[in-house]
């Protein structure tokens, strides 16, 4: 009796709130919530695989022909002759890539960043407001693909002092394999099964790595596709993740890749 | 081109829409504080629907709900309006135990503190078992009990025999 009385009284509230939801503004908030997520991913992939890669395993052409790197902070000097600068039509080119492998694949959301901006507890690629196009560092597009928590694709640049991407035993709480190969002068990292800290029980993802040969000016570009399922243990999750072919051709796909920029932010 | 999951998440939503929205006044007692809590529980639900929509999705967006809230509550240590003991008289009701208008309602349980609330909420709107408030909340049986007699009498809510102490 007790709770009908007061379930009346409570639905009897003018809550003063909209009769309907507004659920573009709940998913758009949980989109952002997602790329976290995979933003954290993305730094167990990278910073913390680097702590034992070799540059040999890496770049393929072993110590010989490394280009030697900089160990001054990441911050670049703007070359004299930087590439043309990259626009917003950049991720019309990565829509129609993904489009060729997934044909299901549906546009979500992109993060592009030209700087670093405070976000939390770190830090996250943020574009500035006009864009500086000729800067931007780092793009990611998110798309729906049924079946999956998630799969985007993201390019990035960095300096010659960052973490280079790699195997690493140290990389995830769990991986359930991860192979190195050559692809045409890339080295193609295959990060499969992996569990992230933190992440709830069941997630398990499968993670793309295209590391590009040190530029000229010393920076390094990784280009990579990743797709999460969740709820899953790993024997049911190896078939319900994109097949690792379709996602290496996806990650090697030339549209895929971000110019280089003029400058890459430090990130402090 | 919506993606595949946001039809359901849109209809899982829309669907109890009423319920959550009341829910989160009685939890926050202000529609400022309930809006901006539905905004963060949704916002999670739809961040990890997949996963939600294969369970009970009723269920983890009312314990996102509570969660949430405690978790502001816990956090600041500030309420907005301390807990009174006396409630002012009023005018007698043509129905017993049903307030005056809506807006009394909201003035009353905004009198009560956010852990009366909470448990109200719990047990009474979401009709959770004394025992699983009590665990969610972190304290016996009997004082989600007196807690909620205590706070039910407040807002001139009979409180039934066999929930009495």
């Amino acid at each position: 009796m007790t709770n009908e009385l007061f379930k009346a009284e409570v639905d009897r509230i003018d809550s003063g709130l909209p009769d309907h939801p507004d659920l573009t503004s709940y998913m758009r908030s949980g989109r952002a919530i997602r790329r976290r997520r995979r933003g954290a991913v993305a730094l167990g992939a990278g910073a913390l695989a680097a702590a034992v890669v070799t540059p040999a395993v890496l770049w393929g052409g072993g110590p010989a022909t490394q280009p030697a790197k900089d160990p001054a902070p990441s911050s670049v000097a703007p070359a004299a002759s930087a590439p043309a600068p990259v626009d917003a039509s950049f991720g019309d080119g990565v829509t129609a890539a993904v489009a060729e492998g997934f044909p299901d694949a549906a546009f979500l959301d992109k993060t592009v960043g030209d700087h670093y901006e405070k976000s939390g507890i770190g830090v996250e690629p943020a574009l500035g407001t006009p864009p500086d196009w000729a800067n931007v560092f780092f793009w990611r597009q998110g798309y729906a693909v049924d079946g999956l928590q998630f799969f985007d694709t993201r390019a990035s640049w960095d300096g010659a002092a960052a973490p280079a991407a790699g195997c690493s035993s140290t990389a995830f709480e769990v991986e359930q394999q991860c192979t190195t190969t050559d692809v045409n002068g890339y080295t193609v990292v295959v990060h499969d099964g992996v569990h992230v800290q933190g992440e709830p029980e069941g997630d398990w993802a499968r993670l793309v790595q295209v590391v590009a040969p040190i530029s000229e000016r010393g920076n390094t570009q990784v280009t990579e596709v990743m797709a999460q399922v969740e709820g899953m243990s790993w024997a049911e999750a190896e078939s319900a993740l994109p097949d690792i072919d379709r996602m290496r051709t996806l990650a090697l796909d030339e549209r895929l890749r971000l110019p280089e920029p003029a400058t890459i932010p430090e990130l402090r | 081109m919506a993606a595949p999951d946001d039809a359901g998440f849109a209809e899982f939503v829309s669907g109890s829409w009423r319920q959550l929205r009341q829910a989160a006044v009685a939890l926050t007692g202000n529609s400022a504080d309930a809006e901006d809590l539905l905004q963060t529980v949704l916002a999670r639900t739809y961040a990890r629907w997949p996963r939600v929509a294969r369970d009970d999705a009723v269920a983890y967006v009312r314990r996102g709900l509570v969660n949430a809230y405690v978790d502001t509550w816990r956090r600041h240590r500030v309420m907005k309006v301390e807990a009174v003991e006396e409630v002012p008289e009023v005018a007698s009701h043509d129905t017993p135990g049903r307030t005056d208008d809506r807006a009394e309602l909201v003035d009353l349980l905004a009198r009560l503190s956010p852990r009366e609330r909470t448990m109200l909420v719990m047990r009474h709107y979401f009709d959770q078992s004394e025992q699983d408030v009590a665990t969610a909340m972190g304290c016996s049986v009997g004082t989600v009990k007196s807690t909620c007699s205590r706070a039910l009498q407040r807002l001139r809510i009979p409180v039934s025999t066999t929930e009495e102490l």
